[in-house]
């Protein structure tokens, strides 16, 4: 269900929570929708029920997800995920990643600003006559 | 409460001092990691916490009681050791008639449950079972008789990937059900990485360090730099450097601790490469064990 790596940096409960939340974005899981238990969720990924337990309760903090006693973890029917955020992120990757192709190729600061001038003109162009 | 302590610890095996002034602490449902080289002590110390070796110095308390000839404890108490000593003779189910009538809190049903994930046969002798079984049949046995404390000894040496796996799914299920205390010592970090939370390592008979293992990777971080006129002075004699490497221009930096003000002294000095990067606690072993002069050198054979 959710990718966990272990042997990252990043805490293994932040990226839980960090999947939780993708998964509402890209609608993986929909508000009101039962979430597993912390020990359901330990098993399926092999990892410690305090990690998960962590987890959840920063979602619930954050007020993703709701615990009902007796009944179980859900997301939350109000929770609106902010798309641009995850958004942002994976576009500032691909930038990162032509940025840096084109400073091995020798292109300055200044050069690449220029392209992305060039860009603009170029899709705002495509826009107007559309 | 802690549910294991270890307090100033001292074993000696055949004149040779193996544990020095060893300190643990284990909280209750943690999962403790016991991580160190070969020969670093991890059996002799998980043997005198269930009481099997006695110490020179120091003590052991489990569920906040002394362990030493503690039957009321020992009966909460799960062991599964590097080798299984079963009596060879035996078939399966009268080692488990054994253990069911030696621990008062057995429980049947548990028992019944992972016979059936397991799928040992009682009818087996056990000197024909391989080793990864009888690993599974003391799992089995230990689990049955309801521990609050569980100590295993290198559980997954030896098992093939979906055992292993198994394992690990009923140590969790454990913890997840019961608040088990788990304390496990292992070789393999990748594993222990996922299911522990805290983890001690110990280096010829001492505690090196013990720590939550997200405190740990917080703390000890890797940092990948490049000044366009070389790495000044004081960045290189930084005192929370561990390691440091450098190819060509670019200088890999292991941190110890205090990573934001590293980061922010960096800065001032217009890196043209700054880039964290992701240690894995394998890694961090290796790193911290190299600050002791565990290390070894690149072979060009």
């Amino acid at each position: 269900m959710f990718n966990v790596d272990a042997s990252s940096s990043t805490p293994i409960y932040q990226q839980i929570v960090d999947n939780v939340k993708e998964s509402i974005l890209k609608g993986l899981i929909e508000p009101g929708e039962k979430l597993p238990s912390v020990r359901e969720l330990a098993k399926i990924l092999t990892l410690n029920p305090n990690t998960i337990q962590k987890a959840y309760q920063e979602l619930e903090r954050q007020k993703v997800i709701v615990t009902l006693r007796g009944k179980g973890t859900y997301v939350s029917s109000d929770y609106k995920p902010r798309r641009d955020e995850y958004k942002l992120m994976e576009v500032k990757e691909l930038f990162k990643k032509g940025i840096i192709e084109a400073h091995y190729m020798g292109f300055k600061e200044k050069d690449i600003l220029n392209i992305i001038e060039e860009l603009f003109k170029e899709l705002e162009g495509v826009d107007e006559n559309d | 409460m802690k549910m294991i302590r270890v307090l100033n610890l001292d074993k000696y095996l055949g004149g040779d001092k193996i544990l020095d002034n060893v300190n643990i602490n284990v909280e209750k449902s943690s999962i403790y990691g016991l991580i160190g080289p070969n020969g670093a002590g991890k059996t002799t110390l998980l043997k005198n916490i269930v009481d099997i070796y006695r110490p020179e110095k120091g003590e052991v308390l489990v569920l906040g009681e002394n362990i030493k000839d503690n039957k009321k404890i020992k009966s909460q108490l799960g062991y599964i050791a590097d080798y299984q000593y079963f009596y060879p003779n035996f078939k399966v189910e009268q080692m488990v008639d054994f253990y069911r009538n030696t621990y008062p809190l057995w429980e049947e049903k548990k028992y019944i449950k992972l016979k059936r994930i397991f799928k040992l046969d009682e009818k087996k002798k056990i000197s024909s079972l391989s080793k990864g079984m009888k690993t599974q049949l003391s799992l089995m046995l230990n689990l049955s008789i309801s521990p609050k404390v569980l100590i295993l000894d290198e559980p997954t040496s030896g098992l093939d990937p979906v055992i292993k796996r198994k394992v690990l799914d009923i140590i969790i299920d454990e913890v997840s059900t019961n608040e088990t205390t788990v304390l496990i010592s292992s070789h393999h970090l990748g594993e222990l990485e996922r299911i522990c939370d805290h983890i001690g390592i110990i280096h010829e008979g001492k505690i090196l360090l013990e720590d939550s293992i997200e405190k740990l990777k917080s703390n000890v971080r890797k940092v990948q730099v490049a000044f366009k006129d070389g790495i000044p002075e004081d960045i290189k004699n930084n005192r929370d450097i561990l390691k440091i490497e450098s190819r060509g221009r670019v200088y890999e930096i292991i941190l110890n601790d205090h990573m934001d003000e590293f980061i922010s002294q960096i800065k001032q000095y217009n890196p043209i490469l700054l880039e964290t990067i992701d240690m894995s606690l394998e890694e961090i072993f290796i790193y911290k064990m190299g600050g002791v002069g565990y290390v070894f050198e690149d072979i060009t054979i």
